[in-house]
């Protein structure tokens, strides 16, 4: 009977992990992979061997045991009975007390006593074979690595190369571009010193142009000032003339006003007292030419209108009329009827004006009866008085008319007196002199402002040269616009020559900055940090793909090994080189392989054969041992038998077998058939193996310990 | 970790021929570098 409990193991997927195992004497772990079946066996392992690791031979166990006992917890208990219970172990171990409990036949005993009682036969069929394919694969996937790490080395390689080439191009270029910036830096130099040269005989031409020019406005000014000022007197003069002609202008307009007023007075007073006049006057043709035809002549407002010979006629005809009216009104005033009427009259006025009380007594009567006889008797009078009272309004009218007309006529002599100075002085008028000698003068002004303009600009120039004393002017005898002209023309000359070395040297300096500008990007380009050269670059590339090449093969070569079939291997002689290194390097690593209980030391491997090439100790030869043996099982199967039937002098056999996958069923049919005979003999206490389930159907349950059934069922016929 | 032992460079050093080995060995020294 086999029992194993433990707790407080720390390893990943421990949740994975069953805790307890319970079964007959021969078991089987089932389980996935990574469900602790050999943990449990390396548990068992580790408690027979007293707790310490470095009595475990097997590199897998030792390794499992070192991390069981890394747990600080760690507590287990294994119970092992024989088939006929007769010899019982108990196995106590709690690693806070550090050290175990060991009971046989439930007595507690050292470990010494139960290892000299016991022997323990541990066999992983496969397990060198799967050592070396680990190591094979492990292998083929650093190859690989190596090979992308050879592309990237190779891509690194040929940009080294390219920057190299670039650079050394760069440096060739830097050269050339050295040289030609050095004859651009001699040519300018060149033509700076033309233009210098050029500049300098450009500004003495200058300066004295300047100078000449300068002196040259100085005397149009002072000559056009002159001009000027002659003609502004002259202006003066015509003005003041000018003057005098205006006031007469004015009189003129004066009289006019004058005449065209006193005209059309006339005109509206004779149109007033025409009806006084037709009762007096006949209206013969002389009525009516001067009533009729010319007398609308004096309502006109052109003095030109009016005719002296008109108002001179109509002075006379009224005059004639006046004189008439007089005769005729001295008559009728001497007449007696009128001096009664006046005496009448009078007497009225006395009476009106000096006596208030109309009832005063006078002569028979009373001062109204007298008015009013007074009155009546003045009425008898009316008619004629009339009359005379015309006669007299005609002579006041004549009187007026021939006062104004008198004055028409005095006034029109007069003005035709002013107009006769006026026209005189017409061909003295200087309006037109004047306007030609202010245009002149304006013209000069604009002359004289140009020419202070154009001596502004070069004043300061001249002060300059003048202070200098670079140039005299008795250096210059002659000052004239050809000597100008010429100087002129030789500045543009110079100008255009100057502009032209200027051009070139613009031309020049754009030529270096683009020579410089791309010397200074050549500067940019550093070598690259490399000591090979160029052809070494090409070569390392070359053989960078040489070298991956090979670990291609190389990698193919391994899988073929790593194929499941193994047959048909057709090499040829490198093939059988690479072989042979490899398996010397594995041997290398390996050392030892374990086998049948036996720790062979690893030779070679013979990859073409499949067989390990091993010696056991110096004293045997070499020896080799297939991987099909390793592989079905049929030598570990071999060495287990022939260990269990070896003599043991009395010690209790307890067998653990890992990855019995690895062995075939015949074998295993075998082993178990042995066991169960060495078992029921009482001399196997128990056979444990470990077989991987499934991972897929089983992936999430824990390993089992699975009794075999022939011993369950003896178990239960007991 | 590896040991000199299992170092592959050993079975390469066996393999490639001394410039092939060699030029193996800078491309580890280029890939040293870059992890560096």
């Amino acid at each position: 009977m086999f029992e194993l409990t433990y707790k407080n193991l720390q390893v990943n997927n421990i949740e994975k992990y069953s805790e307890n195992y319970k079964g007959n004497n021969i078991c089987i772990l089932k389980g996935p992979n990574d469900s602790g079946k050999t943990t449990v066996l390396s548990m068992i392992k580790l408690a027979l061997s007293n707790f310490k690791p470095d009595n475990i031979d097997n590199e897998i166990m030792k390794e499992k045991s070192k991390i069981i006992l890394n747990s600080p917890d760690f507590e287990m208990n294994l119970f092992i009975s024989s088939y006929d219970n007769k010899f019982k172990i108990e196995i106590k171990y709690d690693k806070k007390k550090g050290y175990p409990e060991y009971y046989i036949n439930n007595k507690q005993e050292g470990y010494t006593y139960l290892s000299d009682n016991l022997q323990i036969l541990y066999e992983v069929p496969g397990e060198p074979i799967k050592k070396l394919e680990r190591i094979i694969d492990d292998i083929k996937n650093e190859l690989f690595d190596y090979e992308r790490l050879l592309e990237k080395y190779r891509d690194y390689i040929y940009k080294v190369f390219e920057d190299l080439k670039n650079y050394e191009e760069s440096e060739d270029k830097k050269t050339k571009l050295k040289n030609k910036i050095e004859d651009l830096n001699k040519k300018l130099e060149d033509y700076n010193s033309l233009q210098k040269q050029c500049e300098k005989e450009s500004q003495e031409i200058n300066d004295k142009y300047v100078y000449i020019k300068y002196n040259k406005l100085y005397k149009d000014i002072i000559l056009k000032t002159s001009q000027f000022d002659n003609i502004e007197r002259e202006i003066q003069k015509l003005k003041k003339k000018n003057k005098k002609i205006q006031k007469s202008n004015k009189k003129i307009m004066d009289y006019s006003n004058q005449i065209i007023n006193k005209s059309n007075n006339i005109y509206y007073l004779i149109i007033q007292s025409k009806p006084l006049f037709d009762s007096f006057v006949k209206n013969d043709n002389v009525f009516y030419e001067i009533f009729e035809k010319e007398l609308s002549s004096l309502n006109s407002r052109e003095v030109e209108s009016i005719s002296v010979n008109y108002i001179v006629k109509l002075y006379n005809y009224f005059n004639n009329i006046k004189e008439s009216v007089k005769t005729e009104l001295e008559r009728k005033k001497n007449s007696k009827l009128y001096l009664q009427y006046k005496i009448i009259d009078e007497i009225i006025k006395v009476l009106e004006n000096y006596i208030e009380n109309l009832d005063i007594k006078i002569l028979d009567s009373n001062v109204g009866e007298l008015l009013k006889k007074l009155y009546d008797e003045k009425e008898k009078y009316k008619k004629d008085i009339e009359s005379v009272e015309k006669l007299d309004n005609l002579k006041n009218v004549c009187d007026s008319l021939i006062d104004e007309l008198n004055e028409l006529k005095n006034l029109l002599n007069t003005y035709e007196k002013e107009k006769q100075i006026e026209s005189d002085s017409i061909e003295e008028n200087y309006e037109s002199q004047i306007n030609i000698l202010e245009n002149r003068k304006n013209e000069l002004w604009d002359e004289i402002d140009s020419l202070d303009k154009e001596i502004r600009k070069i004043e300061d120039k001249y002060k300059e040269i003048e202070n200098s004393n670079k140039i005299s002017i008795s250096d210059i005898p002659v000052i004239n616009d050809s000597q100008l002209s010429n100087l002129e023309k030789e500045l543009d000359k110079y100008k255009h020559i100057c502009e032209n070395y200027k051009d070139k040297i613009e031309s020049l300096n754009r030529d270096k900055d683009n020579q410089t500008n791309e010397l200074n990007r050549l500067e940019t380009i550093k070598k690259p940090s490399t000591t090979m050269t160029r052809d070494e670059l090409e070569s390392e590339y070359q053989r960078v793909d040489e070298v991956k090449e090979k670990l291609n093969k190389y990698i193919k070569l391994i899988d073929m090994l790593l194929k499941s079939d193994k047959r048909g291997f057709n090499i040829n002689n490198s093939e059988i080189e690479f072989y042979d290194k490899l398996g010397k390097y594995i041997s290398n690593i390996l050392k030892y392989i374990y086998h049948l209980h036996e720790k062979y030391y690893l030779l070679n491997i013979d990859f073409i054969n499949r067989e390990y090439i091993v010696r056991l100790n110096e004293e045997i030869g070499e020896q080799r041992i297939s991987f099909i043996s390793i592989g079905t099982g049929t030598s570990a199967l071999n060495g287990l038998l022939a260990r269990m039937k070896q003599d043991t002098t009395g010690k209790k056999q307890i067998i653990l077998v890992d990855e019995i996958g690895d062995m075939d069923e015949n074998n295993l049919k075998n082993l178990i058939k042995i066991a169960e005979e060495e078992v029921k003999s009482n001399k196997l206490l128990l056979l444990l193996m470990a077989r991987p389930e499934s991972n897929d159907l089983n992936a999430k349950s824990k390993a089992i310990c699975d009794s075999y059934r022939n011993l369950k069922e003896d178990e239960t016929n007991e | 970790m590896k040991n000199e032992e299992n170092d592959i460079k050993n079975l390469l050093k066996e393999l490639l021929s001394e410039e092939e080995y060699k030029t193996l060995e800078r491309a580890l020294d280029y890939a040293k570098k870059r992890s560096d």
